[in-house]
């Protein structure tokens, strides 16, 4: 059953034996699986509800209705902007449907690094094959590539290196390319259409626009949520449960848990993941339509191991025009005829697996004062996201970014255009390094996100880890964390299905100690 | 325009334009109103702690102090003509002071979401559009058609 706020009646307080922070991949997948077990089950979304009929491919207005901070968020230095859904479904609604499995290698590192043995690749296996089955996951046919995937398909044959079609998680698709804009054909297998489905045949509970604003730890088997009605009326409505599952991702996650007074561990905020990405725009003398199409199809992994199994991939996005608008680079009529070139560009994205030196890049922090990276000054607490490039992945990235250019030239580009805050004009493969002479700090080489992770670490060394292998949060044995910010490293691909599978694989662990 | 702003004033549409201008290229008449209240709508949907410094941020870059410092020129960002306008914006995208270039790039990005979320921005740029209803005159993987050519003959 699904509650919006019109919907609340008088009643205040409300119970069940598990209250779900979040209703992305994290959160739906453990609802569904509790459910199905016979507990009763809440789940607080802070975003509003939204079904096919929402999805009228209006950019302006479902970006700021679906979107955190209205698709505005950012590390506090503007330096690297963060796509997150706030909405029905998660980052799902909105994501541009890739669903690698993690990676073996990146499991084993889990184990040998983190003591969880218990996520080796026999043991995630059986999950990732129901959660392939349930989403319809299938590899995408060759004949259903877009013009800009095929850039990275010929231009890698041309190169001699890698590229395969990718897995996605869609049915009938008619790759209108607005992915990012919520799926208008109910296409797109997102939460929404599967595990919150799933979870609402067995009576789940999900309150929309209903943001949790507290968490009490009363004892192992008593738990309060504060909620806030998200619609103007700050109506505080109070949830009561024997466990709380924290599922509202790495950037909301660990702020929830700090304004609760529950991260007691200094890992909990630290250690952000980003995969962050830099893009590069090739202008073709062929139509590529890059707004159309199914995104992501293609990806090219040859520089995904350029140390101990940290590297880069290339994809191509779903490039709906306000993030064509928000990220060309240069600036005045240069910037204007560039945009207006937009049919025949084709957009290559490099995505970095960070985290290589494994030492905390990033964090997300309640803060106080003055903050230098933006000039904001408060007495009262705002939340704080930073992140400062490792040199060895930074290094990565350059070297994937030079790889894509190399692609656009082998596909057949006729100049090339790395996002900088500078236009400058690759015009043949010989000219590339000269591009790489150009300052790359924050700000002038633009970066950005959709893959933040990491911020409520699991692992078996409470003095490195903020969760156990159940996800349960250290020292509180009712309370548990299940979403991005527990993997303990960056997966190195896009990681909807790591979540849902780590999160799978938990509840099979733990059952949440119930 | 009778929608109301909710952030912006009417005294902030000369630097809107101006920054727009500058930034994408476009024309002040071909901005239009709507630019003026999507800026608004995305400022507005910000963190209450962001809207401050976002409003912040523009007075600062309309400050003649500032450009006195940027440009030495005691003249604010609106009355200053094209090239100055220009070299005072690059001013901050390449300024060694990271907190000079976060400026820049917020004012870029509130730009370009102002602009090309809009889908007036599609017709200049020649996108096909929607694909909802129109499945088949837009490029999506239905077959049989050319996809440009039907858009422009369902336009005349």
């Amino acid at each position: 059953m699904i509650i919006q706020p019109y919907k609340l009646g008088k009643k205040n307080e409300f119970s069940a034996d598990i209250v779900i922070v979040g209703s992305g991949a994290g959160g739906s997948i453990a609802a569904a699986k509790l459910a199905e077990q016979g507990f009763s089950v809440i789940i607080l979304e802070e975003g509003p509800y939204v079904d096919k009929s929402d999805f009228t491919q209006e950019e302006n207005t479902l970006v700021r209705k679906m979107y955190r901070r209205g698709g505005a968020l950012a590390t506090d230095d503007m330096s690297i902007r963060i796509l997150q859904g706030k909405v029905f479904g998660g980052s799902t609604t909105i994501n541009w449907m890739n669903s690698f499995r993690t990676p073996d290698h990146v499991l084993e590192e889990w184990a040998v690094d983190y003591g969880l043995h218990e996520y080796l690749p026999e043991y995630m296996q059986p999950h990732f094959e129901q959660i392939e089955q349930r989403m319809h996951i299938h590899e995408v046919p060759d004949s259903d590539h877009n013009q800009q995937n095929r850039i990275i398909l010929d231009g890698a044959a041309e190169l001699g290196i890698h590229a395969d079609s990718c897995k996605n998680n869609s049915k009938n698709c008619i790759g209108c390319g607005k992915c990012g804009l919520g799926c208008a054909y109910d296409a797109k297998q997102d939460m929404r259409l599967t595990y919150l489905k799933d979870a609402q045949e067995y009576d789940t509970t999900i309150y929309t626009s209903c943001k949790a604003t507290e968490i009490k730890y009363i004892s192992r088997d008593e738990q309060i949520v504060h909620a806030v009605v998200q619609d103007g009326t700050d109506r505080t409505l109070i949830f009561q449960a024997t466990r709380v599952i924290v599922a509202a991702g790495a950037i909301m996650s660990p702020l929830l848990l700090q304004q609760s007074g529950l991260a007691n561990s200094k890992i909990v905020g630290n250690y952000l993941h980003l995969h962050p990405v830099l893009g590069s725009v090739g202008l073709y003398d062929r139509k590529i339509y890059p707004t159309y199409g199914i995104p992501m199809s293609a990806v090219s992994h040859e520089l995904e191991d350029l140390t101990n199994g940290y590297g880069v991939w290339q994809e191509v996005p779903d490039l709906e025009v306000f993030l064509a608008g928000v990220n060309m680079p240069g600036t005045g009529f240069e910037r204007k005829e560039l945009m207006k070139q937009i049919n025949n560009m084709g957009v290559i994205l490099t995505l970095t697996r960070d985290g290589c030196s494994k030492k905390s890049a990033g964090s997300v922090k309640w803060m106080r004062g003055l903050n230098t990276k933006n000039g904001h000054f408060s007495l009262k607490k705002y939340p704080s996201i930073r992140y400062h490039w490792d040199p060895i992945d930074k290094e990565h990235a350059l070297k994937g970014l030079q790889q894509a250019i190399e692609l656009h030239f082998a596909a057949g580009a006729t100049e090339v255009l790395p996002m900088h805050s500078k236009m400058f004009s690759i015009k043949s493969k010989e000219n590339i390094d000269s591009f790489f002479n150009l300052p790359m700090g924050p700000n002038q080489l633009s970066t950005f996100s959709a893959h933040p992770t990491g911020t409520v670490r699991m692992g078996m060394d409470r003095s490195k880890s903020a969760v156990d292998e159940t996800m349960m949060l250290y020292p509180y044995p009712g309370i548990y964390v299940m979403d991005g910010s527990t993997l303990p490293t960056a997966p190195g691909v896009n990681p909807m299905v790591t979540i849902l599978g780590s999160v799978s694989r938990a509840i099979e662990l733990g059952n949440l100690n119930l | 325009m009778t929608a109301e702003l909710n952030i912006l004033q009417e005294t902030d549409y000369p630097l809107l334009w101006s920054l727009g201008e500058l930034i994408l290229g476009i024309d002040q008449e071909e901005l239009g109103e709507e630019f003026i209240f999507e800026a608004d709508a995305f400022i507005s949907n910000l963190d209450d702690f962001l809207i401050d410094d976002l409003t912040r941020l523009l007075k600062l870059f309309n400050s003649r102090f500032v450009a006195m410092l940027r440009v030495m020129k005691f003249t604010k960002f609106v009355d200053m003509d094209r090239e100055l306008k220009k070299e005072y914006y690059q001013s901050w995208t390449n300024s060694k002071i990271g907190l000079l270039r976060t400026g820049s790039s917020t004012l870029r990005a509130l730009c370009g979401w102002s602009y090309y979320s809009l889908e007036k921005s599609w017709d200049d740029l020649e996108i096909p559009g929607k694909t909802l209803g129109r499945e088949d005159k837009t490029p999506t993987l239905l077959e049989g058609r050319e996809p440009w050519e039907s858009w422009k003959e369902g336009r005349q």
